[in-house]
């Protein structure tokens, strides 16, 4: 890239705003991340002292441990099905919106507020609404008795949590597709429709082809967030049970570091979990950009 | 109270819950404010208080037999609630029944409570659920002793 690079005459001023901004970072979040690589490599007494260095002991404990890889599984299992169908439902809802069904302009406005909705409150929604013995879902049991309980039925906890975790990724994932075509000119969608394909084949062959960027993007951020931001929705809802079926790996940080004080061992999860996000879009930018084209 | 098997001896349930811990190396304005909260915290308007609002049991005998006195146990909306004191102080505790003190105790408690699940759920045997949660147990206990080696422990 050459031509001009945008300088500010105003350098120190420019410096003067951001620096609140930076601090906040700095004290939130490069403090913190660096306090715990240290504490990775020592183990840390959980009311204050001498901590000791133990080098790659933490790391060799967790690795060694059947139950972090069944953690590990868990979150790729929750990760990769919570992106699929919220992905799958914002495509769908923001397709109907674009061809202007009807009401659409009411939905474009509605669908977007479950993303404002914080986690622990999304838990406690699905919580109640999914009760097995009160909720408005415990209908199945009528019909079907014993059907439906996630505090008893691992497959039906990660059901759950998926489900509660898409219903919020939808809103973001349908405002970003939205964008994506309606940025398509109407004229190509248009032709293609005179040529005679259905709304199927002119997804598929024309839209998605074309909002592909948004599609790379909006998979890298919901592989990104179901890793690092489920952690509300699990300690609501299902707390890790039943029999550790729905133990994410940052459910499993939180408990071993903030309950079980045992801060090194949640150090070091916390390292291997940030690296393995990284991995993942690493290998998401390798393999799956290259069949990105941006226009 | 819930039943038990037939030739089973009932023992006093276990006390569990939070407790209130009062660390060293402070100083001595701190030790007396430290004690005017334990205090209150304990003082018998307190105590009363705690249980009323919350269904928890009172945390002192004093306080128990103050609120059987003046009838707290028979009124309506209440009543029943003493079954807790009567479980937990049906035999006098021994050595498995007095609670338990481990270091990384929640930790380990949620290894049991994750291993009863599995067994609950018919994943495992209690048998094998509980010999797990020992096997667990102790690895968490090896963390913690070499963690606070060389510490001397109240």
């Amino acid at each position: 890239m050459s031509g001009k690079r945008v300088t500010f005459k105003n350098f120190w001023l420019a410096i003067l705003l951001i620096l609140p901004q930076l601090f906040l970072v700095f004290t939130f979040f490069y403090w913190p991340a660096g306090e715990a690589l240290y504490w990775a490599f020592t183990l840390e007494p959980p009311f204050g002292g001498e901590q000791q260095w133990v080098g790659w002991q933490n790391f060799e404990t967790v690795f060694a441990d059947p139950l972090y890889w069944n953690s590990v599984k868990r979150s790729l299992l929750f990760a990769f099905s919570s992106t699929a169908l919220a992905m799958g439902i914002g495509l769908l809802l923001a397709s109907f919106v674009d061809r202007q069904l009807a009401g659409y302009k009411v939905y474009r406005f509605i669908y977007f507020w479950p993303y404002a909705v914080a986690a622990p409150a999304v838990g406690l929604a699905f919580r109640f609404i999914f009760a097995p013995d009160a909720g408005f879902v415990s209908a199945i049991n009528v019909w079907f008795p014993g059907l439906w309980n996630p505090a008893l039925d691992g497959f039906d906890a990660m059901v759950l949590i998926v489900l509660a975790n898409a219903w919020s990724m939808v809103a973001y994932n349908f405002i970003f597709f939205l964008a994506g075509l309606q940025s398509i000119p109407r004229s190509l969608v248009e032709a293609g429709a005179m040529d005679g394909a259905g709304a199927v084949r002119r997804m598929r062959d024309l839209q998605l082809p074309l909002i592909a960027p948004t599609f790379f993007f909006l998979i890298v951020i919901n592989i990104t967030d179901s890793f690092v931001n489920s952690f509300g929705i699990v300690d609501i809802t299902t707390g890790g049970g039943p029999a550790r079926a729905t133990d994410l790996m940052v459910f499993k940080i939180y408990s071993d570091g903030f309950k079980g004080k045992d801060y090194s061992l949640a150090a070091a999860q916390s390292l291997v979990l940030m690296l393995m996000v990284c991995a993942l879009t690493f290998i998401q930018f390798r393999f799956v950009e290259r069949r990105v084209h941006y226009s | 109270m819930l039943p038990v098997y037939e030739g089973f001896q009932r023992h006093n349930s276990l006390v569990g819950g939070a407790s209130l811990w009062v660390m060293q190396g402070k100083s001595r304005g701190e030790y007396q404010a430290a004690a005017a909260f334990l205090d209150y915290v304990a003082s018998r308007a307190e105590v009363e208080w705690m249980p009323t609002v919350t269904g928890y049991i009172p945390i002192t005998n004093a306080a128990f037999r103050h609120m059987q006195e003046t009838g707290f146990y028979s009124r309506p909306g209440f009543a029943g609630r003493e079954t807790a004191i009567t479980s937990l102080t049906f035999t006098p505790p021994n050595e498995n029944t007095r609670g338990i003190r481990l270091g990384n105790f929640t930790s380990i408690r949620s290894e049991l409570t994750s291993e009863m699940q599995a067994a609950y759920t018919g994943q495992k045997s209690v048998q094998q659920a509980l010999d797990d949660a020992v096997a667990r147990g102790n690895q968490i206990l090896r963390r913690f002793e070499q963690t606070m080696r060389g510490r001397q422990l109240p």
